[in-house]
């Protein structure tokens, strides 16, 4: 359980973070959204012990990252922005050390490589050099190395940035994986499609303010009060903005082209299929009848100003 | 009594002892230059064994010249090495302290040169049991085993490298958990060891004139000199050239040697990286 409660941190005179405060549950998988400079990796580093607050405090399993940082560092895996791992030095060899010094005993050590291996799928190269790796490699490499250790918070800062399209779609199956084991996990992008295939939970941060916060599906209801739905005609594109006139739910119905249409509607399923059956009914040529689903990026743009730090 | 215990035997990072020997002394791992480097090392070590080539006073200098460059060449990189590579990160958010984390990376560096001293054990035991003539006194230059301080010198010589090779350790440690880059570090404990055991005394004794005080001052400031007149044969030497017992000098190498790794542990809590010499105000 990770509980975040009133956030700041100031930099001689600037605010980097203002007072944010959230929880999340085991299983939680938050996507943290911001600007460069949102303050993003600020509100990270300070979940990773790495920045002491200003004021305000966060608790994971009840460890206070300010009073018990040992604590709380047994019960976190990090993996920054940008980072290196150590050369001339196997893949076994790498993990065992973090293993050592997370004081994981001896004799379980090679049961949890070999554990953290499997996950990342790493098994293979356990023996390669760690420069040999390719960079999508290396990123599960960090992530096995976050793991050896069971932490229950993993805290993710721009985790498929540089990685090929292949690279992305298996760290995103492994991040799914982590959540179904019930990790906590927190992960900033700027990818925001992506993000909304694996996170159940968002964060959008604007000037260290937290301006959205809750899951995917009820901020992408918040900033779309009404449905969009778009629909081509094979023709008579009058006729049939003349039916949808009136009609209950259709709020405003928008020429768009010699076959398109677009409605704006707020009624609810049955409405909308009441929709399509009555222009069916009056022998309009519909070809297509879609509701136009809003995304993260929409979300993200309606809610944020542009302004950074 | 725990906290020194947390440090040393409780210390997890006594890991990064085993990861340096790993890199620096499995031959069998890429790198030419570090095997090229250790085979010419063992090959003027056996050279001096066998054919008995070197004195003993002449092994002690020699050692303790190699650690001049062996020391910063093992530390420079032990925390500014991290920070460029981008991996200070995930030792900072280990579970250990910043003290564990110092002592760890000097445990390595000590132990890494501790095995660079004993390789020259048979060399030394192989000079100091031969009696000797200093050519530079010629025919009755005084011989070692005489007076009964064989077995003492080769124990001090010996212990006086180990320590030697610490304080250096230690000094680089301390410019690498300064400085951004492993190459400042690297420099910065050359360049200073450079001014102080050469460039300072000689600078000194050109414009004074002769002093025994300073001269003594000078000395002890040298560990070179300290060894230099306690292992030279003649009894009268140290008259010439007075110099402090290095049983005194090492005790006191031993405390700086302490004072810098606090120093270093202190220096590590400007966190985000930062790098100063004065902290204004305590980050993290």
């Amino acid at each position: 359980m990770l509980e975040v409660k009133d956030l700041h941190k100031d930099y001689a005179g600037f605010q980097a973070v203002n007072g944010i405060s959230f929880s999340l549950k085991p299983g939680d998988i938050l996507g943290f959204i911001g600007a460069n400079g949102a303050g993003k990796t600020t509100t990270i580093r300070m979940l990773a012990t790495l920045l002491e607050p200003s004021s305000g405090t966060a608790t994971i399993d009840g460890f206070d990252i300010v009073k018990q940082p040992m604590d709380v560092r047994q019960r976190i895996g990090y993996m920054p922005d940008f980072f290196g791992l150590y050369d001339d030095v196997k893949v076994w060899e790498y993990l065992d050390f973090f293993a050592t010094i997370h004081q994981i005993p001896s004799r379980e050590r090679p049961a949890v490589i070999k554990q953290a291996l499997e996950l990342t799928d790493l098994t293979g190269k356990r023996n390669a050099y760690v420069q040999t790796l390719s960079r999508g490699m290396q990123q599960r490499l960090c992530l096995a190395k976050c793991l050896v250790h069971d932490p229950s918070l993993l805290l993710l800062d721009e985790p498929a940035s540089g990685l090929d399209p292949r690279a992305r779609a298996e760290l995103k199956e492994l991040i799914l994986e982590l959540g179904r084991m019930g990790k906590i996990l927190i992960i900033s992008s700027h990818i925001l499609p992506e993000l909304s295939d694996f996170c159940n939970t968002v964060a959008i941060i604007e000037r260290g303010n937290m301006v959205a916060f809750g899951p995917v599906s009820s901020l992408l209801q918040q900033v779309r009060q009404s449905r969009e739905i778009h629909v081509r005609v094979l023709d008579r594109v009058a006729a049939t903005h003349a039916a949808l006139d009136g009609f209950p739910g259709v709020i405003e119905a928008t020429v768009q082209s010699e076959t398109e249409l677009r409605i704006s509607f707020d009624g609810d399923d049955h409405a909308q299929a009441n929709v399509l059956k009555t222009l069916i009914e009056k022998g309009l040529p519909v070809i297509s009848f879609q509701e136009a689903e809003a995304d993260l990026q929409d979300v993200f743009l309606q809610l944020t100003t542009g302004a950074v730090n | 009594m725990s906290k020194l215990r947390s440090l040393t035997l409780d210390n997890p990072m006594m890991a990064e002892a085993q990861r340096l020997l790993r890199r620096y002394l499995d031959v069998s791992r890429p790198g030419p230059s570090k095997l090229l480097l250790i085979s010419v090392g063992l090959a003027i070590i056996a050279v001096t064994t066998l054919a008995g080539l070197a004195r003993f006073s002449d092994l002690v200098f020699l050692i303790m010249i190699v650690t001049c460059f062996l020391a910063p060449g093992l530390m420079h990189g032990a925390v500014a090495g991290e920070r460029e590579r981008r991996s200070w990160d995930f030792l900072l958010v280990a579970p250990v302290t910043h003290g564990q984390i110092v002592m760890g990376k000097f445990a390595g560096g000590a132990l890494a040169h501790l095995l660079f001293v004993l390789a020259w054990v048979p060399a030394l035991l192989r000079a100091i049991s031969r009696s000797e003539f200093d050519p530079y006194m010629g025919a009755g230059g005084l011989v070692y085993s005489p007076d009964g301080r064989r077995f003492e010198h080769w124990f001090v010589g010996l212990f006086f490298c180990i320590i030697f090779g610490w304080l250096l350790l230690a000094i680089t440690l301390f410019f690498s958990a300064r400085a951004r880059k492993s190459l400042t570090a690297l420099g910065t404990t050359i360049g200073i060891l450079f001014l102080g055991l050469f460039a300072f005394p000689m600078f000194i004794g050109s414009v004074s004139g002769r002093d025994d005080a300073l001269q003594f001052i000078l000395n002890s400031l040298n560990p070179f000199s300290v060894i230099g007149a306690y292992l030279t044969p003649y009894r009268n030497f140290s008259e010439i050239d007075p110099a402090p017992a290095p049983w005194l000098m090492m005790g006191i190498y031993l405390a700086i040697t302490g004072l810098i790794l606090f120093w270093t542990e202190r220096t590590l809590r400007f966190a985000d990286n930062d790098v100063r010499f004065v902290s204004e105000k305590k980050h993290a």
